[in-house]
């Protein structure tokens, strides 16, 4: 697309890595010379593994050589949000808590991408432990959006949103039990999807919230996406939440023809229910014309409202957040950030009937939402009511309010939700539409996804970095 | 032929029916005329259904006249606890909240005992929503002991119990959450089995805890049981929590062997609490398996108050959860000892209740080299024979832990079934625990035992038409025990933050049970590794 | 219900918790509390009886195959 190494997409790299054009080693070096250059601007890595990356692209380019050839992934460089365990290798959730936890044991999706030849960049920033916003009282500070330095990345994968947007790497898998990884997605102009609950294993990654986390790739293209995801899904009988189904192809279901397919707009999300920046509206409405003219049929739908996930997903995360940390909690509160502690500690106080009554709405919800998949295959809505705000701008209570009102329908309704950038602010921002899917019909959120992408103009726009990597290199050398 | 009747079992009952020498609107007619004399004394329904158990005897034997034999259940009168629903049947729940439900539909177990070809004679006491103790502030009173009507039957399947003791009917279903089978059972001297929990529907059942409910049957012998299960098992994807899981021949499993079997006696649950004739019986007991040729050997699991922490925790929580609405809006409409283990959930935190769930798992795990060296657990299946109904004390369920539960908590089926009298007349018991799913094992072994023992050929002593024994209640305590102003502070602003409006009694019920409950939550804290998730898991409803 | 929860009241729940805060982490509380309130009280309390939860029991796979 734009030739230049470090924005290559998995695909392409695959083929020219195939074709014997590239060797994994020369882009995992510029790679690693393109994060020793520009992420000092952008805080996207908490750990670079640089030799170790260089040791498994050198094992590639033999094993290639010699004929091994193991797949798209072989030879291909990948970053973990700081909250997948890495053997070995710290991993840090972002917090004090765990500044020198070092993993005996890769998690299962590490091992998956490992085995499919995938190379380890490194660990990305989060916020404390997958949740909460960007703090400055941890011991690395928060990322940057490489769209605009002085905005919020989303959250909480939000190393990962900047880093692939940067073109540091060109893929990352993020954790998401609101949002997290299409959150971010949405905000740094890339594709973040949410599988279906169940479908990728989440041994060896830092819980946040049993019910509902997901491990899920972030990438540049949908293509990407479903590489990746295909390396990481399938049943793990470890993971007390995973489901034993048969993972289908998914990068040959991106055939573009989405003729037929019924879709349907969530309008009343944007339009009502959530106070939505008209730029974001004009995006989705502006895509949904685009699905139409591809064939398919798009009509408006109507679901529960964005408040009631909102309760449902808060009342249950938050307590369960406390159960995972309760030791902490009561004997080194002060060890956590302060956005932690207003966003945790109220969670103690909830009562287990509350808890309880969450999980049954939970579950009345869901069966709402299946009615709505009657008549259609997919689900339309943006990703995020707003435009990636300033960091300076963000206050604490903003937890609570409603950012996360469009993401945490399909936590709660535990299918995949993949979010695809769907064009720019009038200041360069991106905007983003998110597309839900019935349980396990990863597949359709993909494909209707691709055909948008394909059809539009939007991965030909990168941010504006290579301008700071410019000004700002002399400075970063000095490191 | 009244006499026999009286005592029938499922197993011969159904033989001569089979062959035709017992026609199933005889039998059912003799317990419609055992209920109109003996129930008076005993209570153990809420409603009998005498003309459409009539009509289904004599539907029963048309078709086996008719050449169509259903099976072993065919013909059979069974009641059922008072919680399954049954199409145009009161469906009460013991409570005034449901004392006009009439449920459209049967649950998916009483429809499986119709298509057995079952004549169902009505619905059975129970506690309040199969929890609470023997209430005498209910629309209906509770059931009485056959051995002895003075006597408490145990709950909360209380009704089923004293129904099959006295031989009003042949069978019963009941439910288990934290021992409500198996207490009644041990303390009338039937059978009485946990299911393996989602072996067993629950749908269409008044839910108790969703996490813990179990339905079971309960019969004068194992072997009763074992055939009652049969009809009862298997999936059903109406039920969230049923397993697909294959459903053996229980009966065939029933063979008399139980040599080389190793069985792990767990002394330790009953060393400490149980009277001289409970331990005496079990000491006996253990000598009889071990004649059988089974390798008894002791051993040990965790004390039964880690289980029973929780159990109380995650169940009341549900429990509670379910009735909500109605606790908030009229409490008065529930018995005060409904309400004395209700209300103290509200002092249980989410973190507690996921504490609980993650201690679930650790505990399922646990049991794994347990099961890998023993068939089967034996211990007591209560520690004492039944009490007076006047002794019981409301309140007390949050004091001390009981025997049955635990096994709630690892799951598996558990069997309780008579292994003696005490001095005084009243049944004692035994408990077999087997793996997840082998209830086959735990029948074998108490059917083994029954037919190498003479308990079964005991019935209690009743008259037809005799007026019942008075029972003066126990007082209901309404003093409120002095709490420090740091719990009471809490105790209040959970009470307003609950939305909750108590009344003096209630009050002072909810301060007895405050620091028990509180204590369960603190015994749950601690640090866990981050991979011990909860037992309960994130599942997709199935589409039905 | 009452959306109004005294500083005593949460003081009580920080007890109830378990929790000893720092009387800064109490005022943030104090001020992150009602938003959670909030969330909480919208969650309906009049599901049908029937109604399950999302979560259910499960045997781990390694007991249910024995």
């Amino acid at each position: 697309m734009t030739g230049e190494l470090h924005h290559l997409t998995i695909a392409e790299g695959a083929r020219l890595i195939g074709r014997g054009e590239l060797s994994p080693v020369e882009w995992t070096e510029r790679l690693l010379e393109r994060i020793d250059a520009v992420d000092p601007l952008l805080d996207s890595f908490i750990t670079v593994t640089g030799d170790q990356a260089l040791t498994q692209a050198r094992r590639a380019d033999e094993e290639i050589r010699e004929g091994n050839h193991r797949g798209p992934l072989h030879g291909v460089p990948f970053a973990l949000k700081d909250v997948i365990d890495t053997a070995g290798i710290r991993t840090t959730a972002a917090s004090k808590i765990c500044v020198d936890r070092v993993p005996v044991r890769d998690a299962a999706v590490v091992r998956r991408l490992t085995s499919a030849g995938a190379t380890l960049l490194g660990k990305l920033t989060t916020h404390e432990f997958a949740q909460g916003g960007p703090s400055f009282d941890l011991p690395w500070p928060p990322a940057r959006n490489p769209w605009d330095r002085r905005r919020f990345t989303g959250s909480t994968s939000s190393g990962a949103g900047a880093a692939v947007a940067a073109g540091l790497t060109p893929a990352a898998l993020g954790t998401d039990q609101g949002g997290s990884v299409r959150h971010p997605a949405a905000h740094c102009g890339l594709v973040g999807l949410k599988p279906t609950n169940g479908l990728v294993s989440r041994v060896g990654a830092i819980p946040n919230s049993y019910s509902f986390d997901c491990v899920g790739p972030m990438t540049w293209t949908v293509e990407d996406c479903a590489i990746v995801l295909q390396a990481i899904a399938g049943h793990d009988p470890e993971d007390p939440g995973s489901a034993d189904v048969t993972i289908p192809d998914y990068p040959a279901a991106l055939t573009g023809d989405v003729r037929g397919m019924k879709v349907g707009l969530v309008r009343h999300f944007h339009d009502s229910d959530v106070e939505t920046n008209a730029e974001v509206k004009a995006g989705v409405e502006r895509a949904a014309q685009v699905l139409g003219d591809l064939g398919a049929e798009v009509h408006d739908v109507r679901l529960p409202s964005p408040a009631e996930f909102a309760a449902c997903q808060w009342t249950i995360t938050c307590a369960e957040l406390n159960a995972v940390h309760e030791d902490n909690l009561r004997h080194r509160l002060e060890d956590f950030g302060e956005n932690t502690r207003y966003r945790l500690v109220p969670g103690a106080m909830t009562g287990a009937v509350d808890y309880i009554q969450a999980q049954r709405l939970r579950r009345d919800l869901i069966r709402r939402i299946d009615a709505v998949f009657e008549d259609v295959d997919v689900l339309l809505t943006a990703t995020v009511p707003v435009l990636a705000p300033l960091i300076e701008d963000m206050k604490l209570s903003s937890i609570f309010a409603s950012r996360g009102g469009m993401n945490m329908a399909f936590s709660v309704g535990g299918g995949p939700a993949v979010s695809v950038c769907c064009g720019f602010s009038e200041e360069g921002l991106p905007l983003s539409l998110q597309i839900a899917g019935r349980p396990f019909d990863d597949t359709a959120v993909l494909k209707l996804a691709h055909a948008y992408e394909q059809a539009t103009p939007w991965r030909d726009r990168r941010p504006p970095i290579e301008t700071n990597e410019q000004i700002e290199g002399a400075k970063v050398s000095h490191g | 032929m009244t006499t026999e009747l009286e005592c029938i079992t499922i197993a011969q009952a159904a033989r001569l029916i089979e062959a035709k020498e017992l026609s199933p609107v005889e039998l059912t007619e003799a317990k419609v005329a055992l209920i109109e004399g003996l129930d008076g004394q005993l209570n153990s329904f809420v409603t009998v259904t005498a003309d459409l158990a009539m009509e289904k005897a004599k539907a029963a034997e048309a078709e086996i006249a008719a050449g169509t034999y259903r099976g072993p259940l065919h013909g059979i009168p069974f009641g059922l606890k008072d919680i399954y629903n049954t199409a145009g049947i009161l469906t009460t729940a013991q409570s005034k909240i449901l004392i006009d439900h009439i449920p459209e539909r049967d649950a998916t177990t009483t429809a499986m005992m119709h298509a057995a070809g079952g004549v169902l004679m009505g619905k059975l006491t129970t506690h309040e929503f199969a929890h609470g103790g023997p209430s005498f502030d209910l629309p209906w009173p509770p059931a009485r002991n056959p051995w002895n009507p003075e006597h408490f039957t145990g709950g909360s399947s209380s009704g089923s119990a004293a129904a099959v003791a006295a031989g009003l009917v042949v069978g019963a279903l009941g439910s288990d959450t934290g021992g409500s089978v198996r207490i009644p059972a041990a303390l009338t001297g039937i059978a009485g089995l946990k299911t393996t929990n989602g072996l067993v529907s629950r749908h269409g059942v008044v839910p108790n805890s969703f996490t813990f409910d179990t339905c079971g049957p309960m019969a004068w012998t194992v072997e009763d049981c074992a055939i009652l299960l049969q009809a009862i098992a298997g999936y059903d994807a109406s039920d969230a929590s049923s397993a697909d899981h294959p459903v053996p021949d229980y009966r065939a499993a029933l063979t008399g062997d139980v040599r080389g079997l190793r069985l792990g006696v767990l002394r330790h649950f009953w060393t400490d609490n149980a009277d001289a004739e409970t331990a005496a019986a079990m000491e006996a007991a253990l000598e009889v398996l071990a004649g059988l040729g089974a390798i008894v050997e002791e051993t040990q699991i965790r004390p039964p108050q880690d289980y029973y922490d929780v159990k109380i925790v995650i169940a009341e929580s549900e429990l509670y959860a379910t009735h909500e609405k109605e606790l908030r809006a009229r409490p008065g409409d529930f018995g005060a000892d409904f309400l004395s283990r209700a209300f103290p959930a509200c002092l249980f935190r989410a973190v507690d209740y996921i504490q609980a769930q993650r201690k679930q798992r650790r505990i399922l795990s646990e049991m794994r080299s347990v099961y890998a060296k023993y068939d089967a657990l034996v211990t007591v299946g209560a520690a004492a024979p039944a009490m007076r109904l006047d002794a019981h004390k409301m309140g007390e369920s949050w004091e001390k832990p009981n025997v049955t539960t635990p096994f709630n908590v690892t799951g598996g089926p558990a069997l309780v079934l008579c292994n003696g009298y005490s001095n005084a007349g009243l049944p004692l018991s035994v408990q077999i625990v087997g793996r997840p799913f082998d209830e086959a094992t735990v029948l074998r072994i108490g059917d083994a035992y029954e037919r190498a023992t003479e308990w079964r050929a005991r019935r209690p002593k009743l008259t037809e038409g005799a007026p019942q024994v008075p029972v003066t209640p126990a007082e209901v305590p309404t003093v409120a025990p002095d709490l420090d102003a740091e719990t009471a502070d809490i105790v209040e602003a959970r009470v307003a933050r609950a939305g909750l409006t108590l009344d003096d009694g209630q009050h002072a019920r909810l301060y007895a049970a405050t620091p028990h409950a509180l204590a369960m939550g603190r015994r749950l804290r601690g640090p866990r590794p981050w991979e011990e998730a909860p037992a309960n898991v994130f599942r997709f409803p199935r589409r039905v | 219900m009452d959306d109004k929860v005294s500083r005593s009241e949460i003081a009580a729940l920080v007890k109830w918790a378990g929790m000893e805060l720092s009387e800064a982490q109490f005022d943030q509380l104090c001020e992150a509390y009602p938003h959670a309130q909030r969330m909480i009280d919208s969650v309906p309390r009049d599901q049908p009886r029937w109604d399950e939860l999302a979560n259910v029991f499960e045997f781990p796979p390694e007991d249910a195959e024995q």
